[in-house]
């Protein structure tokens, strides 16, 4: 039994399906597995041990940003140091990469776009096609929500954002992976070009 | 603070297929997986000489290629020729560097704080001295170079201030047997190979246990695997004169029955026990020790070494391929109160190999997330 080489670690499903409809869409080589973890704490569990598997080469890591960037990053930056990583301060813009003598290949990529807090959803939110005409009237309708009917917390409006615009596609209710694929979300906007050009000089290049 | 049976880092210079390995985070119990070829019955043979702190009979052993130097150290060696000594020696030292590089390994722990041992080879030449109980013979360092005729290849063998002269044509002779190298070391250090232990051998271990408190401490070690064994006896074959029979005796059967009618895993259960009882207050090395053992007596298998271990003050290596083997010790190693189990990868780094080490908690999310650790 020999486990993969080369490993994305996401944070659930719905990253999984995203990332792997980018891949599609941009015929990405398969020279990587991406794997699904069942939330932020299991990733971050699992990173270590990631980092010693037999014969691997090298590992990315996708995570959200969430509400502060600078912590995330640096608990991030406290497992990679005690894995022997010399992580940056602060996240690359165009998404950390890092190579240690003897180590495999490391990448970090915090959604959406390693500057601003945020998650997975900000960034299918980038991939929105611009001066997109519902985009704008769902960014109005939330906006029109009286606060005592709001149900859902100021940290998820790009969440409520997403799935609202999702709902008025052709196929209302597609999930976010499926709608890169259907072209709903435009797979060639700059916050997806960004993201693929570090998956591939992590994963991909020699 | 190490101690010479209790370590916790070790390095290896220059011994067999270790040009330089440096292993950190030793625990009580520590087992090594990797792929074949990479040495973990190398590692297991440099922690078997540094142990036993460079005793003459544990380098000879390794010398001559024999691997059961278990328990049979202070028995009678047939005499070998100089030729297949050399071969075994040049395998001793990394790369088979030939004598005349003056290869010399290295063992001990890092930090410094105690005593490493080195073996280094030499030219070796026998002096006769003026002695006050008249002439005596003496073992002296030569050089090649300056014609001296009668010099033979040797070993240097150092453990701390201790030096030992060993010259290789005389590896059976009682020369040396005056040095503090032909002494037992000072705590048991055993090695159960990977053959196991033979029936002989367990009968001989049997007996020095039976009658007293240990046979109980052995039977109660199986009945937590195999709750029904009563007591174990050995009795006079009645088939083949001279030759003895483990026979257990069972809760739910009047008779006894032969031992290994219990299965092999049992029978190696039992040799792990008289091993480990062997080995108290010392270091026990098991080689392979998945042999024969069920995926699922596995757990039961570490329980027993990691009770023993902290009960008996042993500290245990053992090798195996078998990811069961893993499982059962993370399931056992992380019932513990503390954390007293390291798993050690051992794998190729350039033209090095390297240890890759892993706590048992790793361990579980490696197995939680089918993360590949061998």
């Amino acid at each position: 039994m020999i486990g993969p080489k080369r490993v994305l670690l996401v944070e659930g499903l719905d990253d999984f399906h995203v990332c792997c409809s980018l891949f599609q869409r941009h015929k990405v080589p398969e020279l990587f597995a991406v794997e699904p973890k069942m939330g932020v704490d299991k990733l971050l569990e699992a990173l270590p041990v990631q980092l010693k598997a037999s014969g691997i080469e090298r590992v990315g890591v996708v995570l959200d940003a969430d509400l502060n960037l600078g912590a995330r990053w640096a608990s991030l930056r406290a497992i990679l140091s005690s894995a022997g990583y010399a992580v940056p301060e602060f996240p690359a813009r165009t998404g950390t990469i890092v190579d240690e003598i003897g180590k495999p290949r490391l990448g970090v990529w915090l959604m959406p776009n390693n500057q601003l807090p945020g998650a997975l959803e900000d960034f299918a939110a980038l991939l929105i096609p611009a001066s997109d005409a519902l985009a704008v009237r769902a960014n109005s309708v939330i906006e029109e929500i009286p606060a005592g009917e709001r149900r859902f917390a100021q940290p998820h409006r790009a969440k409520a954002y997403i799935h609202t615009w999702l709902a008025w596609q052709e196929d209302p209710g597609t999930p976010m992976g499926l709608a890169i694929t259907k072209k709903y979300l435009d797979a060639t906007a700059e916050g997806a070009v960004e993201f693929l050009k570090w998956i591939n000089a992590l994963l991909i290049e020699p | 603070m190490q101690e010479i049976h209790h370590l916790n880092s070790l390095a290896i210079d220059n011994f067999r297929a270790f040009r330089s390995l440096r292993i950190e985070g030793l625990a009580n119990v520590n087992l090594i997986v990797g792929s074949n070829n990479l040495g973990k019955t190398s590692l297991l043979e440099a922690l078997n000489l540094y142990c036993s702190r460079g005793n003459r009979y544990a380098i000879t052993d390794l010398l001559m290629g024999r691997e059961e130097y278990s328990f049979k150290r202070m028995r009678a060696r047939p005499g070998r020729s100089l030729r297949d000594v050399r071969l075994a020696y040049e395998s001793l030292f990394y790369g088979r560097r030939p004598l005349e590089d003056y290869p010399r390994l290295q063992i001990g722990p890092l930090g410094g704080d105690l005593p490493a041992l080195s073996v280094a080879f030499t030219w070796l030449q026998q002096i006769s001295e003026e002695a006050n109980d008249g002439v005596r013979l003496r073992i002296v360092k030569a050089s090649p170079d300056e014609g001296v005729l009668d010099i033979v290849p040797g070993l240097e063998i150092s453990f701390g201030d201790d030096q030992l002269l060993l010259p290789l044509d005389r590896l059976d002779s009682d020369a040396s047997l005056r040095s503090r190298f032909a002494r037992e070391p000072d705590v048991p250090v055993v090695y159960l190979s990977s053959e196991g232990l033979g029936r002989e051998e367990i009968g001989r271990l049997w007996d020095t246990i039976a009658l007293t408190e240990d046979e109980g401490l052995v039977t109660n070690a199986l009945k937590a695997i195999s709750p029904s064994i009563e007591k174990i006896v050995l009795v006079q074959n009645p088939a083949a004169r001279g030759t003895r029979t483990l026979m257990a005796k069972l809760e739910q059967f009047n008779e006894p029955v032969p031992f290994k009618s219990l299965g092999a895993g049992i029978e190696h259960l039992l040799a792990v026990s008289l091993t480990l009882l062997r080995a108290r207050g010392g270091v026990l090395l098991i080689d392979e020790v998945e042999n024969g053992i069920h995926y699922s007596v596995q757990p039961s298998l570490w329980n027993m070494i990691f009770k023993q271990a902290a009960t008996w003050d042993i500290q245990v290596y053992a090798t195996t391929h078998s990811w069961d083997c893993v499982e059962g010790f993370q399931i056992a190693a992380s019932s513990q109160a503390e954390a007293q189990g390291s798993l050690f990868r051992l794998e190729r780094f350039g033209a090095d190999i390297r240890a890759i080490r892993f706590v048992p908690r790793e361990i579980e999310v490696a197995r939680r997330e089918s993360i590949e650790v061998r």
